[in-house]
């Protein structure tokens, strides 16, 4: 008795719920509403994104699914266009919705200056609004030029340094492209982790002959040797790779703890490569026992051969 | 280093009392006990201090003079005391306690003492002058040792293996017993003045206002046969001195062995003196500490840490978290300190270490605070801590990285 009456309450609720939405979706109808599909709210990077949108005057209805609720994914299919994050996962999701509720979609990525410019710059221009977009590249202009001043420091200290990346999905190009606003080249990518689309984003950012195809930890720190790299940028699982190896390190992936997208989230990274890359402990940690001989094995022996 | 003083008030002071800091020294003497030559007040307050900080009976006394004594001389209160003292407690030895209040007035405790003795038989009588104006907790402590060693050292034939270990104020029950068993595994007998591993580490049974282990008086007396002695932080050379002049055992002046580089030289005068390797342990954990300081290393890069602690532990905690890449925006050495200046620099700091007095500050500020130096009253197992050698910079470090952790979510970027 107890239960029943327990379950008509919640469908009281979802009845009133349902009122609600009504009323919401109809006030929103002819505004500039977009879902972001694919954004899963890494460490918080959702929350650089949308006071983006929100400042340029473009309504993210939902959220799939990154600090999102059943709720607002219910009314999903009311919003005007799709801004596809991460590719690879959920393109499935992209390609129904365009199917099924005739809403186009634009693949674009929140990592670095240029592409989250480019991200916003879409979904404005997708609308023909002229107002809005002049507002937009206001908005853009604005960001860049504080988020340069910002980098100005981190940039003169990684000026010409290499890094070897292997990360998977949308961020094997995007990562590249931000890396590269930060002035840093890389050496080597690995991609058994990316869409053929994706490779062919890398290849044209690299270079073929940079395209690492075998990731074994071997052949990543072979790569890292090889070409000098001050830093390797992957996930995870090789972190205590590059750090046994003592070589700077940064952790790309979505088990990370830092936001790393938007125009907030590239500063951060370029400050955590900065912290790894002129962290005094490497030259602690290369250091034998002041009374020890030194003792030259397994990988690092691959290393003394290079260099 | 540049001092910051706002003003001459001092409102939350980082200093505590030198003499309080004999009677901390005192502590580690088997059977002995500090008397305080003071009014009731600075004895209560002070065995409230020790007592909160060690969680241990402290023996701790006081003649508790009134304002008559105070002005015309406490003499007849100190006899009566000591006699009382020595009917009472039976102690090995007695630490008579100059304070301020007796000192200022120049009470000759010497003469009072020196001339009395002769009455008592087993129980060696020490003056120890630690007035408040001659510094703070850590020199009231290095002139209790060098009292002692001054006064109780005797000489004889040389024993090879014995090594005197003279540790400053900051280390903790924990790291002295860390500091003998990696002297041991050299194969080495150390003598350590004052020992508070044996006699605050929470191993006696009965009630007792005496230290009932620790270092015993026929240990110091052998001090002067020892092959080499170690002072550990920058207060003790003074002590090691005396013996050196006295006996000839060569001194090795060690800071305190916290942090990587510290820790190195450490077990490098041991090396020297011993001619012998280290021990499989010591190398791995001295591997374990590298391998920490590269798994934080991005953590704790850039970290704005303030310190208010004492001289020693000051120097090796601040020079462990450069070697990290933190920032260390403001140090406090107990001449100049007030904590109350430290609120003022702290404001945009990641992390705060100092006593427990800095409780009220890291909650006005929303700064995370590690408790460190003397006191900690707020915290249990304080005395028994690890934060020396490869094992305790270890502990330390992973202390400060967990706190940065904590507070990852929440970071003022």
């Amino acid at each position: 008795m107890q239960g029943r009456s327990c379950w008509g309450g919640l469908a009281g609720l979802c009845d009133r719920d349902r009122e609600n939405f009504k009323f919401q979706i109809s006030n929103l109808k002819d505004t500039h509403t977009i879902n972001l599909i694919g954004e899963y709210n890494i460490a918080g990077e959702l929350w650089d994104i949308l006071p983006l949108f929100e400042k340029i005057g473009i309504n993210v209805l939902s959220k799939i699914t990154g600090d999102s609720t059943f709720k607002e994914i219910t009314y999903a299919h009311h919003a005007r266009l799709n801004l596809l994050v991460c590719g690879r996962a959920l393109i499935n999701v992209a390609r129904g919705m365009e199917e099924r509720y005739v809403i186009p979609f634009r693949e674009v990525s929140f990592y670095g200056i240029r592409n989250t410019s480019s991200a916003l710059r879409d979904a404005a221009g997708f609308f023909e609004d002229m107002v809005l977009m002049k507002r937009t590249e206001e908005i853009i202009n604005e960001e860049e030029r504080n988020t340069k001043r910002l980098l100005s420091s981190y940039i003169e200290k990684l000026k010409g340094k290499k890094a070897v990346v292997y990360t998977g999905g949308v961020k094997s190009w995007s990562i590249i492209s931000a890396l590269k606003d930060l002035g840093i080249e890389v050496t080597a990518c690995g991609v058994n982790k990316s869409s053929l689309s994706d490779i062919e984003k890398i290849k044209s950012l690299i270079g073929e002959e940079r395209i690492l195809k075998d990731v074994s930890p071997k052949n990543i720190l072979e790569a890292i040797y090889s070409t000098n790299a001050d830093i390797l940028i992957a996930g995870g699982r090789n972190q205590y790779l590059a750090y046994k190896e003592r070589i700077p390190f940064i952790d790309i992936n979505q088990e990370r703890h830092t936001p790393y997208s938007g125009y907030k989230g590239l500063v951060r990274m370029a400050e955590d490569i900065v912290k790894t890359i002129y962290s005094p402990v490497w030259e602690i940690a290369k250091k034998n026992a002041p009374w020890g001989s030194v003792k030259v094995s397994g990988y690092q022996s691959v290393r003394a051969k290079k260099v | 280093m540049e001092i910051y003083k706002k003003s001459g008030l001092s409102v939350n002071p980082l200093k505590t009392s030198p003499a309080l800091g004999a009677a901390y020294a005192i502590q580690g003497i088997k059977g002995a006990i500090a008397l305080f030559h003071a009014a009731p007040g600075c004895t209560f307050l002070g065995k409230v201090l020790l007592t909160q900080h060690l969680r241990e009976p402290v023996g701790l006394l006081g003649t508790d003079i009134k304002e008559m004594p105070t002005i015309m001389g406490g003499w007849d209160e100190l006899k009566k005391r000591i006699t009382d003292v020595c009917e009472k407690f039976k102690p090995s030895l007695i630490g008579v306690i100059g304070t301020a209040l007796s000192e200022i007035r120049g009470e000759d405790i010497e003469n009072i003492i020196t001339n009395y003795e002769l009455r008592i038989t087993n129980c060696k009588m020490l003056y120890i002058s630690a007035p408040d104006y001659m510094g703070g907790f850590g020199e009231g402590y290095a002139k209790a040792i060098e009292v002692i060693v001054e006064n109780l050292v005797e000489g004889g034939t040389a024993i090879s293996n014995q090594i005197n270990i003279l540790p400053c104020e900051s280390l903790t029950a924990g790291d002295i017993e860390e500091i003998k068993d990696i002297i041991s595994t050299f194969g080495l007998k150390p003598i350590v003045l004052s020992d508070l591993s044996l006699s605050m580490d929470g191993s006696k049974e009965r009630f007792s206002n005496l230290p009932l282990d620790g270092t015993a008086i026929d240990e110091i007396k052998a001090m002067g046969r020892s092959s080499a002695t170690f002072s550990i932080g920058e207060g003790m050379k003074r002590a090691g001195e005396i013996l050196k002049d006295r006996f000839g055992i060569p001194l090795y002046p060690l800071s305190l062995p916290i942090g990587l580089s510290a820790s190195d030289n450490f077990i490098r005068c041991l090396i020297e003196i011993t001619g012998k390797k280290t021990s499989e342990r010591i190398e791995r954990w001295r591997k374990r500490l590298v391998d920490g300081m590269v798994d934080t290393h991005l953590l704790m890069a850039g970290k704005r840490v303030t310190l208010g602690l004492d001289g020693d532990i000051l120097a090796g905690v601040s020079g462990f978290c450069l070697d990290m890449g933190m920032d260390v925006i403001s140090d406090f050495g107990f001449r100049i300190s007030d904590l109350e200046d430290m609120e003022d620099m702290a404001h945009d700091a990641d992390l705060i270490i100092t006593n427990s007095h800095g409780k009220e500050i890291s909650e006005r500020l929303g700064i995370p605070l590690l408790r460190m130096g003397f006191p900690v009253f707020d915290r249990f197992g304080e005395p028994l801590k690890l934060r020396a050698g490869y094992r305790g910079s270890l502990n330390l470090l992973f202390e400060m990285a967990n706190i940065f952790y904590e507070d990852r979510f929440c970071n003022k970027r």
